[in-house]
């Protein structure tokens, strides 16, 4: 990587051309980055760039008030009578559903213990071709497997659902920035369902129910880095179960 | 430079305008396109705003925000992945962040991000996408130049090295 060894050889990096457009430098540090540019084209070249993307950006870019006004407001959850391919004798079955216990989490996600204090519950069903099944806690299930979510909940909360494996920490729910308002109720799905993709092994699925609209990225940060979560979970249910994703027989 | 990140709507007015330009800038870079890049500006600053005590002041902000920026990304990445899962269409149009660098090789790395472990997908950023030199990169991640050389030998085992090309900035 000729590129990039001569880079750090001779150049001044991005990251210092913008602690430097900051403010961030010490006036020693100051000097030697414009004793380096006074005889570097490339470098004047660079930060004569970065400072025409900064221009171009903030020309376009609203200012910060601005920006926070555009936040999305979050949408309902939809009930189980939007599901597609939870057929009718299957919404009966689904009264009986028995949601999946509490678990210690067998992928990397130590800061996101499942606790059961409350009434709020998480569980899924998997669709294999035309054969619609419960799913339980660590039950075997194969790429292209379709798995739909259902929850139960005594009372109105924001939901968040969080999946966890040895890639990372993904979201499966909502598909946006903060968590979105479900509605109290008894074996609600959510309107989508995934199609598992080939990747094998234990996943950790994690549903975060709390009283209070949330930011989602927060959460799946400190999940991603195992610190802990935002001091706002503390008062939120947590319920989840383990997708075991196996090759096909 | 001590910054104190706190305050009101109009502090943070002057920190966005300080800081938000480098913070796309990267995140386009990363993620391929302006939409998904301003939505992560938009979610890293509002973060910040309303919990200013993320910013331990134990590094200078522009390096804090390299790293924010930087997490904030794999997870848009990871999420991207999972929404494809829900077999919802989203194509977002490539950027090519080097010259040296074909489309199908940036593609290829930032579906390589998403498989990697959270320390060496940090690397790989800090490494590809932003050219950092080890001694900077060791100062965002806050450890030793003797320890970000460890992490890139494991990197380059994780990554076949003559299809990724450097991300000139």
């Amino acid at each position: 990587m000729p590129e990039l060894d001569a880079l750090e050889a001779d150049c001044l990096s991005e990251l210092v051309l913008d602690e430097w457009s900051a403010g961030e430098l010490s006036p020693a540090q100051v000097q030697r980055c414009e004793a380096h540019l006074a005889g570097c084209a490339t470098c004047r070249a660079r930060k004569l760039a970065l400072e025409q993307a900064n221009t171009t950006f903030y020309s376009e870019a609203p200012s910060f008030a601005a920006l926070k006004r555009l936040a999305p407001k979050p949408k309902p959850a939809r009930s189980l009578a939007n599901v597609r391919w939870l057929s009718a004798p299957l919404l009966a079955a689904c009264a009986a559903l028995a949601f999946i216990a509490v678990r210690q989490p067998a992928q990397p996600a130590p800061a996101l213990e499942t606790r059961s204090k409350g009434a709020a519950r998480i569980g899924y069903y998997v669709k294999r071709g035309d054969a619609v099944t419960r799913g339980e806690s660590a039950t075997a299930v194969y790429p292209h497997d379709a798995v739909r979510f259902v929850y139960s909940a005594d009372r109105a909360y924001f939901l968040a659902i969080f999946s966890a494996d040895a890639s990372g920490v993904g979201v499966y729910f909502p598909n946006g920035r903060t968590a979105q308002p479900i509605a109290a109720g008894q074996d609600i799905a959510l309107d989508f369902s995934v199609e598992l993709d080939n990747t094998l092994g234990r996943e950790r699925v994690t549903a975060l129910f709390c009283p209070e609209a949330f930011e989602i990225e927060p959460v799946q940060s400190a999940l991603s880095t195992g610190s802990p979560l935002p001091a706002f979970a503390a008062s939120c249910e947590r319920a989840g179960f383990e997708l075991n994703k196996q090759r096909a027989p | 430079m001590a910054l104190k990140v706190e305050g009101t709507e109009t502090d943070f007015d002057h920190l966005y305008r300080l800081y938000a330009g480098a913070a796309f800038r990267r995140a386009q870079r990363i993620l391929g396109n302006s939409a998904d890049a301003h939505e992560i500006v938009h979610d890293v600053f509002l973060s910040l705003f309303e919990r200013p005590e993320q910013f331990a002041a134990k590094s200078a902000f522009a390096t804090f925000l390299y790293s924010m920026v930087t997490h904030a990304c794999l997870n848009h990445l990871r999420n991207q992945s999972n929404r494809r899962r829900l077999l919802e269409a989203h194509a977002p149009s490539v950027c090519v962040p080097s010259e040296s660098a074909t489309p199908e090789q940036v593609v290829e790395l930032r579906a390589l991000l998403q498989r990697m472990p959270e320390q060496l997908a940090e690397l790989a950023i800090y490494r590809y996408f932003d050219s950092l030199p080890q001694s900077d990169i060791a100062r965002v991640l806050g450890c030793s130049s003797r320890q970000v050389t460890k992490l890139l030998e494991q990197l380059e085992r994780f990554v076949e090295r003559p299809k990724v090309a450097a991300c000139p900035s």
